[in-house]
């Protein structure tokens, strides 16, 4: 019996595996600003800076007349 | 230290197969067939679990080769992750089939201790990884930069844990609670077994990007690989789990 469940498991799995797999990932996935940038790409980035995630080093400098 | 600047030291994943960078710096362009896709991932999934398979009835067959078969495919592991990922597919299939013969030795050795053990351990990783699969397609597991960083540092400790132990074996001492049955000993089990299964979610999300950006056609092979090793890593912690709670 024992034997018999965890090879319907396997069987059934493996199915998942290579049905699924195959199929891309819900919109909910893939449609998130803080999806993880695996290749530095140029999109991603751009993403970051419309979340307002984007860490600016260095002493602000204040606007003003003259400088514009 | 930044989150940033700790992802760009340490590294960006908990799998040390996808702590490389992979910025195309080829600039000329990829044409359709020549891309990665999900299909061929999991197809080169499918013939490396073939592989497995196979080397694990070797190794159950003939338990001489255990530990053969677990030296080779860890130096086999470690060529692939560090030589260029363009060559994965040819070291992938020969590190799977060795990892098998190793796993098959390692399963017979427990089935002989503990009957019933070994489809039990299989039918448990599968499981996880169907579920898993199910859980990250379907957008109930979302994968960030934080939690990237988070099982990252989570699987380098639990390296430099084992590490130490294996290294204080060769004087007869070692950290008792990673191999004792008792409650702490099961509870860090379940621990890594945790961090094990959420590394699978890494390599979804690796091999999801990948094909969504249109990566070359070997990428196929480099996330097939990663997808391996998370997987024998899997398995070997929920043999050594099911092994502590019946050794009770």
């Amino acid at each position: 019996m024992n034997t018999f469940f965890f090879s319907l498991l396997i069987i059934f799995s493996l199915f998942i595996l290579m049905k699924l797999g195959k199929i891309r990932a819900s919109s909910k996935q893939t449609q998130r600003n803080d999806r993880i940038n695996w290749f530095n790409s140029k999109e991603s980035k751009d993403h970051q800076d419309l979340d307002g995630s984007k860490n600016i080093e260095g002493k602000p400098e204040e606007i003003n007349e003259k400088s514009l | 230290m930044s989150k940033h600047s700790a992802l760009n030291t340490f590294g960006r994943s908990g799998n040390p197969a996808f702590t490389r960078n992979f910025t195309n710096t080829n600039s000329a362009p990829i044409s359709l067939t020549e891309r990665m896709t999900l299909d061929g991932a999991v197809n080169k999934t499918a013939i490396l679990l073939a592989l497995c398979f196979g080397g694990a009835f070797l190794g159950w067959n003939i338990p001489a080769l255990t530990i053969p078969g677990l030296i080779i495919g860890t130096i086999l592991a470690f060529i692939t992750i560090f030589r260029n990922p363009s060559k994965a597919g040819s070291t992938a299939p020969f590190y799977a089939a060795f990892e098998g013969m190793a796993l098959g030795g390692i399963t017979m050795f427990a089935e002989t201790a503990y009957p019933g053990i070994g489809i039990q351990a299989i039918g448990l990783t599968f499981g996880i990884l169907a579920s898993l699969l199910f859980c990250y397609k379907s957008g109930i597991i979302k994968p960030t930069e934080n939690f990237r960083l988070m099982i990252f540092s989570a699987t380098m400790g639990i390296a430099l844990l084992y590490l130490v132990s294996f290294v204080m074996s060769f004087f007869g001492s070692g950290i008792g609670f990673i191999h004792s049955n008792g409650l702490f000993g099961i509870g860090f089990s379940l621990f890594v077994v945790g961090i094990a299964a959420l590394n699978l979610v890494l390599d979804f999300d690796f091999i999801e990007e990948g094909a969504a950006q249109g990566l070359p056609k070997y990428m196929e092979w480099y996330g097939a690989f990663s997808l391996m090793v998370t997987l024998v890593w899997l398995y070997m912690e929920i043999l050594r789990l099911l092994m502590k709670l019946r050794s009770r």
